[in-house]
Protein backbone atom coordinates (compact mmCIF):
# COMPACT_ATOMS: atom_id res chain seq x y z
CA UNK A 1 0.00 0.00 0.00
CA UNK A 2 0.79 3.84 0.42
CA UNK A 3 3.69 2.73 3.35
CA UNK A 4 5.47 0.52 1.49
CA UNK A 5 5.83 2.55 -1.69
CA UNK A 6 7.16 5.23 0.92
CA UNK A 7 9.89 3.29 2.02
CA UNK A 8 10.87 2.19 -1.44
CA UNK A 9 10.96 5.32 -2.50
CA UNK A 10 13.34 6.59 0.51
CA UNK A 11 15.51 3.72 0.29
CA UNK A 12 15.83 4.77 -3.63
CA UNK A 13 16.67 8.23 -2.60
CA UNK A 14 19.84 6.64 -0.33
CA UNK A 15 20.96 4.78 -2.93
CA UNK A 16 20.98 7.33 -5.46
CA UNK A 17 22.70 9.89 -2.99
CA UNK A 18 25.08 6.76 -2.98
CA UNK A 19 25.86 6.08 -6.70
CA UNK A 20 25.82 10.05 -7.35
CA UNK A 21 28.92 11.17 -9.71
CA UNK A 22 30.49 13.65 -10.75
CA UNK A 23 33.33 13.31 -13.77
CA UNK A 24 36.31 14.78 -12.85
CA UNK A 25 39.76 16.14 -15.27
CA UNK A 26 42.70 15.76 -13.43
CA UNK A 27 45.66 17.67 -15.08
CA UNK A 28 49.01 18.12 -13.28
CA UNK A 29 50.57 21.33 -12.68
CA UNK A 30 52.59 22.29 -15.44
CA UNK A 31 54.85 24.34 -13.21
CA UNK A 32 55.75 21.41 -11.62
CA UNK A 33 56.58 19.48 -14.69
CA UNK A 34 58.89 21.89 -16.59
CA UNK A 35 58.64 23.24 -19.90
CA UNK A 36 61.51 20.95 -21.32
CA UNK A 37 58.76 17.85 -20.73
CA UNK A 38 55.87 16.70 -22.91
CA UNK A 39 52.73 17.96 -21.08
CA UNK A 40 51.54 14.66 -19.41
CA UNK A 41 48.12 13.29 -19.99
CA UNK A 42 44.77 14.14 -18.41
CA UNK A 43 42.97 12.01 -15.79
CA UNK A 44 39.59 11.05 -16.04
CA UNK A 45 37.82 9.92 -13.63
CA UNK A 46 34.03 9.28 -12.69
CA UNK A 47 34.01 10.21 -8.36
CA UNK A 48 31.07 9.10 -5.97
CA UNK A 49 29.90 12.54 -5.08
CA UNK A 50 29.95 11.34 -1.61
CA UNK A 51 33.67 10.33 -1.82
CA UNK A 52 37.07 11.89 -0.30
CA UNK A 53 39.91 13.13 -2.77
CA UNK A 54 42.07 11.18 -0.72
CA UNK A 55 40.59 7.67 -2.08
CA UNK A 56 42.01 7.96 -4.93
CA UNK A 57 45.54 9.83 -3.93
CA UNK A 58 47.38 6.98 -5.18
CA UNK A 59 46.10 6.92 -7.89
CA UNK A 60 47.07 10.20 -9.16
CA UNK A 61 50.75 9.62 -7.56
CA UNK A 62 51.25 6.38 -9.39
CA UNK A 63 50.27 8.55 -12.74
CA UNK A 64 52.04 12.38 -11.89
CA UNK A 65 54.59 11.07 -9.02
CA UNK A 66 57.43 10.22 -11.09
CA UNK A 67 57.36 12.30 -13.74
CA UNK A 68 57.17 15.84 -11.18
CA UNK A 69 59.80 13.56 -8.96
CA UNK A 70 57.92 13.56 -6.16
CA UNK A 71 59.81 12.79 -3.16
CA UNK A 72 58.63 11.08 -0.12
CA UNK A 73 58.36 14.03 2.27
CA UNK A 74 56.26 15.92 -0.69
CA UNK A 75 52.56 15.48 -0.16
CA UNK A 76 49.79 15.42 -2.91
CA UNK A 77 47.38 18.34 -3.13
CA UNK A 78 44.75 19.61 -5.33
CA UNK A 79 43.08 22.78 -6.27
CA UNK A 80 40.81 24.37 -8.61
CA UNK A 81 42.16 27.16 -10.56
CA UNK A 82 44.10 28.85 -7.79
CA UNK A 83 41.90 27.39 -4.28
CA UNK A 84 43.09 25.08 -3.29
CA UNK A 85 40.83 21.80 -2.58
CA UNK A 86 40.00 20.90 1.39
CA UNK A 87 40.83 16.96 1.06
CA UNK A 88 38.30 16.66 4.11
CA UNK A 89 35.38 17.96 2.37
CA UNK A 90 33.32 15.33 -0.11
CA UNK A 91 34.11 16.05 -3.47
CA UNK A 92 30.53 16.45 -4.24
CA UNK A 93 30.56 19.47 -1.94
CA UNK A 94 33.78 20.87 -2.93
CA UNK A 95 32.33 20.20 -6.69
CA UNK A 96 28.94 22.39 -5.58
CA UNK A 97 30.86 24.99 -3.75
CA UNK A 98 33.57 25.76 -6.65
CA UNK A 99 32.68 23.65 -9.50
CA UNK A 100 28.96 24.41 -10.17
CA UNK A 101 29.44 27.26 -13.16
CA UNK A 102 32.12 25.45 -14.67
CA UNK A 103 31.42 23.00 -17.33
CA UNK A 104 31.96 19.02 -17.27
CA UNK A 105 33.96 17.20 -16.83
CA UNK A 106 34.94 19.92 -13.69
CA UNK A 107 39.26 20.23 -14.29
CA UNK A 108 41.10 19.70 -11.07
CA UNK A 109 45.16 20.54 -10.99
CA UNK A 110 47.27 17.66 -9.34
CA UNK A 111 50.38 19.54 -7.36
CA UNK A 112 53.08 18.14 -5.03
CA UNK A 113 55.29 21.31 -4.39
CA UNK A 114 54.64 24.00 -2.27
CA UNK A 115 52.04 22.40 0.22
CA UNK A 116 49.40 25.15 1.45
CA UNK A 117 49.77 25.12 4.84
CA UNK A 118 47.85 27.95 5.70
CA UNK A 119 44.83 27.16 4.10
CA UNK A 120 44.70 23.34 3.88
CA UNK A 121 45.03 20.97 6.95
CA UNK A 122 47.91 18.54 7.14
CA UNK A 123 47.67 14.93 5.24
CA UNK A 124 48.65 11.99 5.73
CA UNK A 125 47.32 8.47 5.07
CA UNK A 126 45.55 7.81 8.33
CA UNK A 127 43.56 11.18 7.98
CA UNK A 128 40.71 10.95 6.49
CA UNK A 129 39.95 8.12 8.86
CA UNK A 130 40.54 10.20 11.85
CA UNK A 131 38.40 12.51 10.45
CA UNK A 132 35.62 10.91 9.50
CA UNK A 133 35.50 8.99 12.82
CA UNK A 134 35.32 12.41 14.51
CA UNK A 135 32.49 13.70 11.90
CA UNK A 136 30.53 10.47 12.91
CA UNK A 137 30.87 10.75 16.57
CA UNK A 138 29.74 13.98 16.66
CA UNK A 139 27.02 13.43 14.50
CA UNK A 140 25.91 10.57 17.22
CA UNK A 141 26.63 12.90 19.79
CA UNK A 142 23.62 15.63 18.19
CA UNK A 143 21.10 12.68 17.23
CA UNK A 144 21.68 10.34 20.05
CA UNK A 145 23.95 11.92 22.94
CA UNK A 146 26.49 9.31 21.56
CA UNK A 147 23.98 6.34 22.74
CA UNK A 148 24.22 4.46 19.46
CA UNK A 149 27.57 4.67 18.14
CA UNK A 150 29.08 4.05 21.69
CA UNK A 151 27.56 0.50 21.38
CA UNK A 152 29.47 0.28 18.12
CA UNK A 153 32.14 -2.49 18.25
CA UNK A 154 35.86 -2.06 16.83
CA UNK A 155 34.43 -4.50 13.70
CA UNK A 156 31.47 -2.68 13.15
CA UNK A 157 33.38 0.15 12.74
CA UNK A 158 35.79 -1.19 10.95
CA UNK A 159 32.93 -2.77 8.28
CA UNK A 160 31.74 0.83 8.36
CA UNK A 161 34.59 1.87 6.92
CA UNK A 162 35.44 -0.50 4.51
CA UNK A 163 32.30 -0.54 3.26
CA UNK A 164 32.44 2.90 2.36
CA UNK A 165 35.96 3.60 1.24
CA UNK A 166 35.46 0.72 -1.52
CA UNK A 167 32.04 1.58 -2.51
CA UNK A 168 30.09 -0.91 -1.48
CA UNK A 169 26.62 0.36 -0.50
CA UNK A 170 25.37 -2.74 1.41
CA UNK A 171 28.17 -3.29 3.72
CA UNK A 172 28.19 0.45 4.71
CA UNK A 173 24.72 0.52 5.45
CA UNK A 174 24.37 -2.66 6.89
CA UNK A 175 25.74 -1.00 10.43
CA UNK A 176 25.13 2.68 9.39
CA UNK A 177 21.42 1.99 9.53
CA UNK A 178 21.67 1.73 13.26
CA UNK A 179 22.70 5.23 13.15
CA UNK A 180 19.39 6.28 12.40
CA UNK A 181 17.59 4.14 15.24
CA UNK A 182 18.23 4.81 18.64
CA UNK A 183 19.80 2.97 21.01
CA UNK A 184 17.13 0.60 21.65
CA UNK A 185 16.58 -0.22 18.07
CA UNK A 186 13.53 1.71 17.43
CA UNK A 187 12.29 4.86 15.07
CA UNK A 188 13.04 8.20 16.79
CA UNK A 189 13.40 11.71 15.88
CA UNK A 190 16.85 12.73 16.37
CA UNK A 191 17.76 15.26 19.33
CA UNK A 192 19.21 17.13 17.19
CA UNK A 193 20.18 17.65 13.15
CA UNK A 194 23.84 16.72 12.33
CA UNK A 195 24.31 19.20 9.48
CA UNK A 196 27.50 21.37 7.52
CA UNK A 197 26.26 24.79 5.90
CA UNK A 198 28.80 26.40 2.83
CA UNK A 199 28.35 29.59 1.66
CA UNK A 200 29.97 31.59 -0.51
CA UNK A 201 33.23 29.49 -0.56
CA UNK A 202 33.30 28.17 2.51
CA UNK A 203 32.12 26.28 6.09
CA UNK A 204 30.34 28.84 8.39
CA UNK A 205 29.89 28.60 11.83
CA UNK A 206 27.37 25.49 13.10
CA UNK A 207 24.25 26.26 14.88
CA UNK A 208 21.72 23.91 16.49
CA UNK A 209 18.98 22.77 15.27
CA UNK A 210 16.37 20.18 16.50
CA UNK A 211 14.92 17.26 14.58
CA UNK A 212 11.43 17.73 15.66
CA UNK A 213 9.51 20.36 12.91
CA UNK A 214 12.35 21.60 11.63
CA UNK A 215 12.84 22.14 7.87
CA UNK A 216 15.17 23.47 5.48
CA UNK A 217 13.30 26.87 5.22
CA UNK A 218 14.22 27.19 8.63
CA UNK A 219 18.01 26.28 8.14
CA UNK A 220 17.81 29.39 5.36
CA UNK A 221 16.49 31.84 8.42
CA UNK A 222 19.41 31.19 9.91
CA UNK A 223 21.51 31.58 7.90
CA UNK A 224 20.69 34.34 4.88
CA UNK A 225 19.00 37.48 5.90
CA UNK A 226 14.80 37.59 6.17
CA UNK A 227 14.71 39.55 2.71
CA UNK A 228 17.20 36.99 0.75
CA UNK A 229 15.25 33.78 1.81
CA UNK A 230 12.56 32.12 -1.23
CA UNK A 231 13.83 35.05 -3.79
CA UNK A 232 17.80 34.69 -4.25
CA UNK A 233 18.84 31.63 -2.32
CA UNK A 234 18.55 28.20 -2.36
CA UNK A 235 20.13 25.34 -0.20
CA UNK A 236 21.75 22.31 -2.27
CA UNK A 237 22.16 18.94 -0.91
CA UNK A 238 23.85 15.98 -2.82
CA UNK A 239 23.40 19.05 -5.90
CA UNK A 240 19.47 19.38 -5.90
CA UNK A 241 17.95 22.47 -4.91
CA UNK A 242 15.21 21.73 -1.66
CA UNK A 243 12.39 23.22 -1.06
CA UNK A 244 11.75 25.15 2.06
CA UNK A 245 9.26 22.24 3.23
CA UNK A 246 11.78 19.95 3.49
CA UNK A 247 11.95 18.23 6.70
CA UNK A 248 15.44 17.78 7.83
CA UNK A 249 14.17 14.76 9.53
CA UNK A 250 13.65 12.78 6.69
CA UNK A 251 17.04 14.50 4.71
CA UNK A 252 19.20 13.41 7.76
CA UNK A 253 17.50 9.88 7.17
CA UNK A 254 17.70 9.73 3.38
CA UNK A 255 20.08 12.27 2.05
CA UNK A 256 22.98 12.47 4.51
CA UNK A 257 26.57 11.84 3.32
CA UNK A 258 28.38 8.56 4.92
CA UNK A 259 29.64 11.01 8.12
CA UNK A 260 25.73 11.13 9.03
CA UNK A 261 26.15 15.13 8.49
CA UNK A 262 23.35 16.64 5.76
CA UNK A 263 26.01 18.79 3.66
CA UNK A 264 24.10 22.15 2.40
CA UNK A 265 25.73 24.48 -0.02
CA UNK A 266 23.69 27.53 0.13
CA UNK A 267 23.79 29.42 -3.37
CA UNK A 268 22.59 32.64 -5.06
CA UNK A 269 20.59 32.49 -8.13
CA UNK A 270 21.12 35.75 -9.75
CA UNK B 1 29.45 15.27 31.02
CA UNK B 2 29.32 18.84 32.18
CA UNK B 3 28.27 21.54 29.37
CA UNK B 4 28.30 25.20 29.57
CA UNK B 5 25.37 26.82 27.29
CA UNK B 6 26.52 29.66 24.95
CA UNK B 7 24.78 31.90 27.12
CA UNK B 8 26.46 31.10 29.86
CA UNK B 9 29.86 31.18 27.82
CA UNK B 10 29.43 34.83 27.24
CA UNK B 11 28.90 36.04 30.53
CA UNK B 12 32.23 33.96 31.63
CA UNK B 13 33.52 35.63 28.81
CA UNK B 14 33.05 38.85 29.84
CA UNK B 15 33.95 38.02 33.45
CA UNK B 16 37.18 36.57 32.50
CA UNK B 17 38.40 39.14 30.14
CA UNK B 18 37.10 41.76 32.78
CA UNK B 19 39.71 39.98 35.27
CA UNK B 20 42.53 40.33 32.36
CA UNK B 21 42.09 43.82 32.34
CA UNK B 22 42.64 44.90 35.39
CA UNK B 23 45.94 42.29 35.00
CA UNK B 24 46.89 43.67 31.53
CA UNK B 25 47.10 40.09 30.75
CA UNK B 26 45.84 40.86 26.72
CA UNK B 27 42.65 38.31 26.43
CA UNK B 28 40.26 40.57 24.02
CA UNK B 29 36.54 39.77 24.11
CA UNK B 30 35.59 39.17 20.05
CA UNK B 31 32.47 39.24 18.31
CA UNK B 32 32.35 38.45 14.65
CA UNK B 33 29.75 37.64 13.17
CA UNK B 34 27.27 37.59 16.12
CA UNK B 35 29.61 35.00 17.62
CA UNK B 36 31.09 35.48 20.52
CA UNK B 37 34.56 34.11 21.65
CA UNK B 38 38.19 35.60 23.45
CA UNK B 39 41.34 35.85 21.86
CA UNK B 40 45.17 36.22 22.94
CA UNK B 41 48.08 36.55 21.44
CA UNK B 42 51.30 35.40 23.14
CA UNK B 43 54.94 35.97 21.75
CA UNK B 44 57.25 33.00 22.33
CA UNK B 45 60.94 33.59 22.02
CA UNK B 46 63.19 30.73 20.91
CA UNK B 47 66.08 30.47 22.62
CA UNK B 48 67.91 28.28 20.31
CA UNK B 49 68.16 31.17 17.22
CA UNK B 50 66.58 34.26 19.00
CA UNK B 51 63.70 33.72 16.70
CA UNK B 52 59.98 34.85 17.57
CA UNK B 53 57.26 32.57 17.34
CA UNK B 54 53.68 34.47 17.49
CA UNK B 55 50.43 32.50 18.60
CA UNK B 56 46.80 33.12 18.61
CA UNK B 57 44.64 31.58 21.27
CA UNK B 58 41.15 31.30 20.49
CA UNK B 59 38.46 30.25 23.12
CA UNK B 60 35.35 29.78 21.14
CA UNK B 61 32.20 27.82 22.30
CA UNK B 62 32.00 24.03 20.70
CA UNK B 63 28.16 23.89 19.42
CA UNK B 64 27.77 20.69 19.33
CA UNK B 65 29.29 19.50 22.57
CA UNK B 66 28.59 22.85 24.27
CA UNK B 67 31.62 23.36 25.77
CA UNK B 68 34.65 25.88 25.29
CA UNK B 69 37.20 24.60 22.94
CA UNK B 70 40.28 26.26 22.30
CA UNK B 71 41.96 26.87 19.01
CA UNK B 72 45.51 28.21 18.45
CA UNK B 73 47.93 28.77 15.37
CA UNK B 74 51.36 29.58 15.35
CA UNK B 75 53.79 31.62 12.85
CA UNK B 76 57.05 33.22 12.46
CA UNK B 77 57.67 37.18 12.35
CA UNK B 78 57.66 36.18 8.71
CA UNK B 79 53.80 35.43 8.12
CA UNK B 80 55.00 31.57 8.06
CA UNK B 81 53.17 29.28 9.50
CA UNK B 82 55.13 27.18 12.05
CA UNK B 83 55.47 23.46 10.98
CA UNK B 84 54.04 20.91 12.93
CA UNK B 85 57.24 19.11 14.50
CA UNK B 86 58.18 22.77 15.70
CA UNK B 87 54.70 23.25 17.42
CA UNK B 88 55.43 19.96 19.46
CA UNK B 89 58.65 20.51 20.64
CA UNK B 90 58.38 24.87 21.50
CA UNK B 91 54.64 24.76 22.27
CA UNK B 92 53.03 21.65 23.26
CA UNK B 93 54.11 19.63 26.40
CA UNK B 94 51.95 16.46 27.27
CA UNK B 95 53.94 14.47 29.58
CA UNK B 96 52.65 10.80 30.10
CA UNK B 97 50.40 10.86 27.00
CA UNK B 98 52.03 8.89 23.92
CA UNK B 99 49.90 9.87 21.43
CA UNK B 100 49.87 13.38 21.31
CA UNK B 101 47.35 13.69 18.70
CA UNK B 102 44.44 12.12 20.95
CA UNK B 103 44.46 15.21 22.83
CA UNK B 104 45.60 18.02 20.39
CA UNK B 105 44.60 17.65 16.54
CA UNK B 106 44.06 19.95 13.48
CA UNK B 107 40.82 21.29 11.90
CA UNK B 108 39.55 23.98 10.23
CA UNK B 109 38.96 26.85 12.55
CA UNK B 110 34.97 27.22 13.21
CA UNK B 111 34.45 30.92 12.18
CA UNK B 112 37.32 31.69 9.65
CA UNK B 113 37.99 27.90 8.05
CA UNK B 114 41.78 28.25 8.34
CA UNK B 115 43.87 25.27 9.57
CA UNK B 116 44.60 25.59 13.08
CA UNK B 117 45.31 23.19 16.19
CA UNK B 118 42.71 22.62 18.55
CA UNK B 119 41.87 20.57 22.21
CA UNK B 120 39.41 17.98 21.33
CA UNK B 121 36.07 18.75 22.93
CA UNK B 122 35.69 15.11 24.37
CA UNK B 123 39.14 15.70 26.33
CA UNK B 124 37.24 19.11 27.98
CA UNK B 125 35.16 16.86 30.17
CA UNK B 126 38.42 15.02 31.41
CA UNK B 127 40.01 18.41 31.97
CA UNK B 128 36.92 19.45 33.96
CA UNK B 129 36.34 17.06 36.49
CA UNK B 130 37.69 19.02 39.35
CA UNK B 131 35.51 22.08 38.23
CA UNK B 132 33.12 23.19 41.03
CA UNK B 133 29.86 25.06 40.11
CA UNK B 134 30.70 27.69 41.94
CA UNK B 135 33.04 29.34 39.78
CA UNK B 136 33.73 30.20 36.20
CA UNK B 137 33.09 27.34 33.56
CA UNK B 138 35.61 29.02 31.25
CA UNK B 139 38.46 30.11 33.85
CA UNK B 140 38.24 26.47 35.17
CA UNK B 141 38.62 25.44 31.67
CA UNK B 142 41.82 28.03 30.63
CA UNK B 143 43.54 26.96 33.54
CA UNK B 144 43.33 23.74 32.73
CA UNK B 145 44.43 23.37 29.20
CA UNK B 146 46.39 26.14 29.23
CA UNK B 147 49.95 23.95 30.30
CA UNK B 148 49.52 21.73 27.49
CA UNK B 149 49.49 24.47 24.58
CA UNK B 150 52.34 26.42 26.20
CA UNK B 151 50.09 29.33 27.13
CA UNK B 152 50.43 31.70 30.51
CA UNK B 153 47.60 31.95 32.84
CA UNK B 154 48.66 34.13 35.87
CA UNK B 155 47.47 32.57 39.39
CA UNK B 156 46.04 35.94 39.66
CA UNK B 157 42.97 34.90 37.85
CA UNK B 158 42.16 32.56 40.13
CA UNK B 159 42.65 34.48 43.20
CA UNK B 160 40.78 37.62 42.01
Amino acid sequence: GGVINKVMVDEGTRREVWNGKIPVCFIVDQEEVGTTNIPPEPVFMLLPRVSYFPFIYDKLENVYGGIVGKSIEETIWLSFGSTPLKWHYPVGVLYDIHGRSSTLPWEVIVHFKNYPVDQLLLYESKALETHFKSKMKEADWLKHKAEVIQQMTPQEFSRLWQGFSQGSYDEFWSVNRKMMLNSRGDIEIFKHIPFCIYKEGSKVYQRLIPGVGSTIGDLLQMYVKDEQVNSKYEALVQGVELPVETPLQWLSTYMCNPDNFIHICIVCNT
Amino acid sequence: VMTVSYDQFILDCKHFTGISDSLRDGWRLKQVDGIVYIAKTQIVQQNSDNTCISCDYHVIHHVSYQVPVLYFTACYNTGQVVPVDKIWSVLVSIDGITDKWSMISQTDHPIYSFPCYYVHPCHTATLMKNHSKTSNYLLTYITSVSPLVGLHVSIDYVQN
